[in-house]
């Protein structure tokens, strides 16, 4: 396991007498893309500010980068985020502002326009460089917010619903960009589209109610290398089945035929147990997805009220 | 810890950002326009009076000086009224010396530098919290740095206003005066842009303070303008002939206003004026570190 770019322990938020973090613990390793997920007032949003050090959390322990909690002078411009509905200066031109802020982050003035001209590039934004940002749509606006988290080379991306409100073949671009970032950095995100962040992510947290209910490796989570969907043409004889394969759970539903391995076993393993028996009955396979699938993992914990 | 480079960062961008906002560029605008409206209206008063003394000298002894304004101003009876209203001969003569137009842009600026200060900069740190801007910024700077920076940029702005005010009001004097010495002018309305700016300053410092605990912008408005109520109004009753002998150190709490320290700021003696300037500068920097122990601590 490689070092922890974040590990949260024991730490508790509360609004009030809202409590938005309860005992939340949470370890996420250093070069992960990682998918934060969970229902509305789940605590995310909050995880993630704790995390950028813009909300105060009221108890417990905080490791950015091995460097302790978050603090501008050991992690600016190594920590970026893309906060959740913000606004920016709206009277600011594009790249004024994003060239403020790499000043902040410590660049040259030189090296912030540079990383100004590349971000933007990112964002396809380059022709609306010196539109106000006042001027730009709600789509444009996010994508600069977007590329204000890009600039530079921050070791952790916290990015807070980031496709949020932009087209769907931005979606998709933004996706290539997160995944691009993920080469050079740890990157979390916040999301209710699991379908996007099932294709991104390789590390998942759930959180419910302030907690975190799973995290880990998002094949171990889903189950990756011990659960297997196969859809058939017919339904099979589970009895034949089970015999060539006592190890196995197995679980007609609908269309497709639900295994369940033990943890020793891999999906080869398991594709080698039945395939032969399902080909040699004629029955005709038409789709086989192994582990669950994000959405369904995260449907199960809630439905389960896990805490791991 | 205070980033000096990242706090005048902060300050250059926040300088053009308020300059590019409309309602700043109004108000200052506003503010230049109504000084060079008050400033014709006392040029041109000053010298319709002027042409009264001329005329009532003329019908008394059939002639009058060729400048009436600077006879009076030459004259014993007017240093006695003013040494008088004052309690201060230096400052006295120094008053009379003064070119009046700088003497009304001094007093003109330094009564309504804080209403400006209240209409653009109050809210420089709250409006920015209130709409989550401020959250793109502090990830990469410290707080300290960033609120420092926002108020050494509404400072900025501040000048900005006063420096243009006061070319409104020289211009305004070359206008009607056609001024002939318009080096004694400008010097004095130098001075006088110096003295305001400290004034709004300490203001400043104060509305930055309170702008610093709250993420409302109306309320930190309401909160900024009971602040310069109480300001105004404390410091009267506290500079009352009553308070002055009935409440021990009433004098010397007095010094905690602002207002209190307008007066030093007249006199021609730097060992009076810059204490005071001092003075100013330290309220600002103390309200501005008040609000600042908040917002230290607290969610952005």
């Amino acid at each position: 396991m490689s070092q922890a770019a974040v590990k949260l322990s024991g730490i508790r938020k509360f609004y009030g007498s809202t409590r938005a973090l309860d005992d939340f613990q949470v370890s996420v390793p250093a070069g992960v893309v990682c998918g934060l997920v969970g229902p509305n007032g789940a605590g995310k949003t909050t995880a993630l500010g704790v995390m950028a050090g813009l909300v105060r959390a009221d108890a417990g322990a905080i490791d950015l980068l091995g460097d302790g909690p978050f603090q501008a002078r050991r992690h600016g411009g190594r920590i970026t985020t893309l906060p959740q509905d913000c606004l920016l200066n709206a009277h600011a031109p594009v790249d004024t502002l994003l060239t403020y802020y790499g000043r902040l982050q410590g660049l040259s003035r030189q090296k912030a326009a540079q990383e100004t001209d590349r971000v933007l590039d990112l964002v396809s934004l380059t022709d609306r460089r010196r539109a106000r940002i006042g001027q730009l749509s709600h789509g444009m606006r996010r994508r600069v917010a977007l590329a204000q988290a890009l600039l530079g080379t921050p070791e952790l991306v916290l990015l807070d619903e980031p496709t949020s409100g932009l087209d769907p073949h931005l979606v998709v671009q933004m996706r290539n960009v997160f995944l691009q970032q993920a080469k050079k950095s740890t990157v979390i995100i916040s999301s209710h589209i699991l379908g996007e962040l099932g294709a991104m992510c390789d590390h998942v947290v759930i959180m419910e109610a302030g907690r975190c209910v799973r995290n880990g490796a998002l094949d171990e989570v889903a189950g990756k290398g011990t659960l297997a969907r196969i859809q058939l043409d017919k339904p099979p004889a589970l009895d034949t089945l089970r015999s060539a394969a006592p190890a196995l759970s197995l679980r007609w539903e609908g269309s497709t035929l639900s295994v369940q391995a033990p943890q020793d076993w891999s999906p080869q393993q398991i594709n080698a147990a039945l395939l032969p028996v399902l080909l040699d009955a004629g029955i005709g396979i038409i789709d086989v997805q192994i582990g669950q699938s994000l959405e369904e993992t995260y449907l199960a914990s809630r439905k389960n009220g896990d805490r791991h | 810890m205070l980033n000096i480079g990242n706090a005048t960062t902060v300050a250059g961008f926040d300088l053009m950002d308020s300059l590019r906002s409309r309602r700043a560029v109004v108000v200052l605008a506003l503010y230049v326009a109504g000084t060079a409206a008050a400033s014709w209206v006392f040029a041109t008063s000053l010298q319709a009076l002027a042409e009264v003394g001329r005329t009532a000298a003329i019908e008394q002894f059939g002639s009058a000086p060729e400048d009436v304004l600077e006879q009076i101003r030459k004259s014993d009876g007017l240093h006695k009224v003013i040494t008088r209203l004052v309690k201060d001969p230096a400052l006295a003569t120094e008053l009379i010396s003064a070119h009046p137009l700088g003497l009304f842009y001094g007093g003109l600026a330094m009564v309504f530098v804080p209403v400006l200060v209240l209409l653009t900069s109050c809210t420089s740190v709250s409006a920015e919290v209130a709409c989550g801007s401020s959250r793109f910024a502090l990830f990469r700077t410290d707080r300290l740095s960033w609120a420092s920076g926002k108020l050494l940029g509404q400072a900025l702005l501040l000048a900005v206003g006063v420096v243009g005010g006061a070319a409104a009001a020289f211009l305004v004097g070359l206008g009607t005066f056609g001024v002939s010495e318009p080096l004694s002018l400008v010097l004095w309305l130098a001075k006088m842009s110096i003295c305001a700016w400290a004034v709004g300053f300490a203001y400043l410092g104060i509305f930055t303070g309170i702008s610093q605990t709250t993420r409302s912008v109306p309320w930190t408005r309401a909160l900024c303008f009971l602040m310069l109520m109480f300001l105004g109004v404390g410091r009267l009753v506290l500079s009352s002939r009553w308070f002055a002998e009935n409440v021990a150190f009433s004098q010397a709490l007095v010094k905690i206003f602002p207002g209190a320290h307008r007066g030093a700021l007249w006199h021609p003696d730097l060992s009076v004026g810059l204490p005071a300037i001092a003075a100013l500068l330290t309220i600002g920097i103390l309200g501005f570190f008040a609000g600042h122990l908040v917002f230290a601590r607290r969610d952005t």
